[in-house]
């Protein structure tokens, strides 16, 4: 069992929160959430109300074509903004999840539309109950194309969605490649999902694309009488959807997906299990898990704190968090697609059905100098109402020694935490270049932070 | 269903990110026989341009492509005329106006960043009045500036607030025979009209029982008639001079010659649509932005069908 970090203050442990629920914020931001208890804030996180953001209607009119997003890349300057700037963090966070791992790719839909309309699923349904979720995603056009459910017909189904659905959207298989389904089971699940598709729609060269519908042809559905999961009956894929969603395989599968996601790049079964009995015991309320899940002493504890690589999203969303980037959508929010793909993680295009690949894999020796750069770069922004706020911050400190100096730059950053060792070479940089004029020196010091090694964690 | 009462003429215009057609065209004006169209397009693709094209659909010309040199654009939004037929274009991202002559040629740029007297930040609809002034919504300042063809400023009104004279993320912008100023107040859902001298007059904010939603912009025709895009509801609304209500326009497009066209030489896209069966959904505008007219035709940019639709007066 881990240990709470009892030292930890309050403030850092709001933003901890914030980092992994969200995507992270200002100093400013969290001294405001400070006035509410732990345990408030989560609340408030897990309950945001359903809408649509307050500039919508600017993203719109700046990039018209993101409203007829013909492709995935059309489609980014809205969603991005979402990630950037909505206040709703655990809603466009736990989109993110489910996007990996309900995984349609832009490469093969390629369109912008219907992968809008899909993230915008995931907040509707992504904190409900899992088996709506999943039963709006079967019903998904984009999800129905993407997986070839359209050349699933009764006298010849295609096992390709009723496969994915059983091995990595809910039960999920071992090491072995072992599941607690057999291939009849694959099979079955295929027939009662016969008759799901997406409407045609014209093609896009003439007029742009037109939005996709799911379509339910009863006449090319097999209604035959099935065995699945050792229960037999008439089964079509919204009774596929409710077995499965139940069953305790799923409450693993997703209880750890959901763990290796906010919590630890590092399977704890101990805790996974506790997860999984708590999903079960609430008909998979995806919010009830979170609410333990980020409740918990393990989550709090000094193990678990900036020890998950951050991913691309983490990482450019965070830093355009914390210097308040955007005020209005422009070129640059427009182009946050552009910098995560950089780093490894094209948005709205995960590499295949099996999502992106987390952890230690998001860093390579490219993707690695394009963090250090973006954060760079926009730390020293001083066009960012944010990075000149951290300053005054600074400033406002009593700066005593260049461990003063260090203290309070991490604090300005919104309670950073960095290593002995990292802290040591930083001090030892100051004390060779004292003579720098303050504001310099305070630049010279946020961008050596979200240089270090230390930053490239949350 | 509304239905328009207008009588449909044509449509102009297939998606293209380059030559004939166009990308999100959201602007249009009518000047020596010939349509220029401004198309937007998008962050990623860089294929904004100014298309000079023929009311039969002969595409002639085009320019203001994608940059930031002399002549180009990154996110143009309006174009206009001057008295000595000199072609005006705002770039939000750039804050410029850029000048061509009536062939496309460059002639010369003013505009920079700012909030002071004569600075911009994100010039969108632009107009010429009787005097050869162009004014401006410089949007983001939440006011309208008039300048000489030279870019020298004159003077300005307007701030931001919901109130008679204030404005809300301003769009488009027209100027009548008498010189008054009507602006589409885009984030307010209404018009507002001004004297020459920026003095109030009145606003429209609701027609045939409905009210606006995010007008994008507003044209005058020679007898004084009065044609909004309403941009957020996807139709187009026209008072006649005394602010009577007219008529609702929600899109009647045909497949344009260049659509037909395109489906001649590619029989599988043909199919394809055919089995789609969307046809009534493809007459519709969607985003309808920009608007125009001449003696005879109504010009509206349907800007996210990347096509003209055009109806007789």
């Amino acid at each position: 069992m881990m240990t709470t970090n009892i030292n930890l203050g309050k403030k850092n442990l709001i933003a901890h929160l914030l980092r992994r629920a969200g995507f992270g914020c200002s100093y400013d931001q969290i001294e405001q959430f400070s006035t509410m208890e732990y345990d408030e804030i989560v609340d408030e996180l897990l309950n945001p109300e359903y809408s649509l953001p307050e500039d919508q209607d600017l993203l719109e009119r700046y990039f018209i074509a993101s409203v007829e997003a013909r492709t995935a890349r059309h489609a980014d300057p809205q969603w991005t903004w979402r990630l950037a700037k909505s206040k709703k963090q655990l809603e466009e966070k736990i989109a993110l999840f489910w996007h990996g791992l309900l995984a349609v790719g832009g490469v093969k839909l390629d369109h912008g539309l219907a992968m809008l309309e899909e993230i915008d699923l995931f907040r509707k349904y992504g904190l409900g109950k899992f088996n709506d979720l999943l039963l709006n995603i079967s019903k998904d056009p984009g999800m129905m194309y993407w997986l070839d459910n359209q050349n699933s017909h009764k006298n010849a189904p295609n096992e390709n969605y009723g496969r994915e659905l059983l091995e990595l959207f809910s039960m999920g298989i071992d090491e072995n490649g072992e599941g607690a389904y057999s291939e009849e089971d694959v099979k079955v699940a295929a027939k009662a999902f016969t008759g799901w598709a997406s409407k045609p729609t014209p093609p896009p060269f003439l007029l742009g694309p037109f939005k996709m519908e799911f379509n339910f042809d009863e006449l090319d559905h097999d209604n035959s009488e099935k065995t699945f999961l050792g229960k037999t009956g008439n089964f079509n894929g919204e009774d596929i959807v409710e077995m499965v969603s139940l069953h305790p395989s799923t409450a693993k599968f997703i209880c750890k997906r959901l763990y290796l996601f906010f919590v630890s790049e590092e399977e704890n079964w101990e805790e996974i299990n506790i997860l999984a009995d708590i999903y079960l015991k609430n008909e998979g309320n995806i919010r009830i898990v979170l609410e333990s899940l980020f409740k918990s002493d393990h989550f709090k504890s000094k193990e678990i704190i900036f020890k998950k690589v951050k991913s691309p999203s983490d990482l450019v969303f965070g830093i355009s968090r914390m210097v308040d980037r955007f005020q209005v959508p422009d070129l640059d929010s427009a182009e946050l697609a552009t910098n995560t793909f950089l780093m490894g993680q094209l948005l709205l295009n995960p590499p295949s059905v099996e999502g992106w690949h987390e952890g230690e894999e998001w860093i390579d020796s490219g993707s690695l100098i394009e963090r250090i750069n973006y954060a760079s770069d926009e730390i020293t922004n001083l066009n960012s109402p944010g990075v000149k706020r951290i300053i005054e911050i600074i400033y406002s400190k009593k700066l005593d020694s260049n461990e003063d100096f260090v203290n309070a730059s991490l604090e300005a950053l919104g309670y950073l935490e960095i290593s002995d060792r990292t802290r040591e070479i930083i001090k030892e940089h100051l004390n060779k270049n004292n003579n720098i004029s303050e504001e310099n020196k305070i630049i010279d010091l946020l961008k050596i932070i979200v240089s270090t090694p230390d930053f490239q964690y949350c | 269903m509304v239905t328009s009462s207008l009588e449909y003429s044509h449509t102009i215009g297939i998606a293209s990110f380059e030559g004939r057609g166009f990308m999100n065209p959201i602007d249009i004006k009518f000047k020596n026989d010939l349509l220029f169209i401004l198309s937007r397009s998008n962050a990623s693709n860089k294929n904004n341009r100014v298309s000079a094209v023929s009311v039969q659909s002969e595409h002639k010309f085009e320019f203001a492509n994608w940059g930031e040199e002399d002549g180009q654009s990154i996110l143009p939004t309006s174009i206009a005329f001057d008295l000595d037929n000199n072609y005006y274009l705002s770039d939000e991202h750039l804050n410029r106006i850029s000048i061509f002559d009536l062939e496309g040629n460059f002639i010369e740029k003013w505009g920079k960043y700012g909030h002071g007297k004569g600075d911009l930040n994100r010039p969108s609809g632009i107009a010429i009045n009787s005097d050869n002034e162009l004014l401006v919504v410089d949007h983001l300042n939440s006011r309208i500036q008039k300048f000489d063809t030279k870019g020298n400023y004159i003077s300005s009104f307007g701030e931001f607030g919901d109130l008679e004279g204030q404005f809300n993320y301003p769009w488009g912008l027209a100027i009548d025979s008498q010189d008054n100023i009507f602006v589409a107040d885009w984030r307010n859902n209404r018009i507002q009209i001004f004297n020459k001298k920026g003095e109030f007059i009145k606003i429209i904010q609701n027609f045939n029982n409905e009210n606006f939603n995010k007008p994008s912009s507003v044209h005058i025709d020679e007898k004084g008639d009065i044609y909004i895009t309403n941009w957020g509801d996807d139709n187009v609304v026209i008072y006649d001079k005394n602010y009577n209500f007219s008529h609702k326009l929600i899109g009647d497009a045909t497949l344009s010659k260049w659509c037909k066209e395109f489906l001649d030489v590619n029989p599988e896209q043909s199919s394809w649509r055919e089995s789609a069966g969307s046809f009534e959904e493809e007459k519709r505008f969607w985003r309808p932005a920009g608007i125009e007219t001449n003696d005879e035709l109504i010009f509206i940019t349907d800007s996210c069908r990347h096509r003209v639709q055009i109806y007789k007066k």
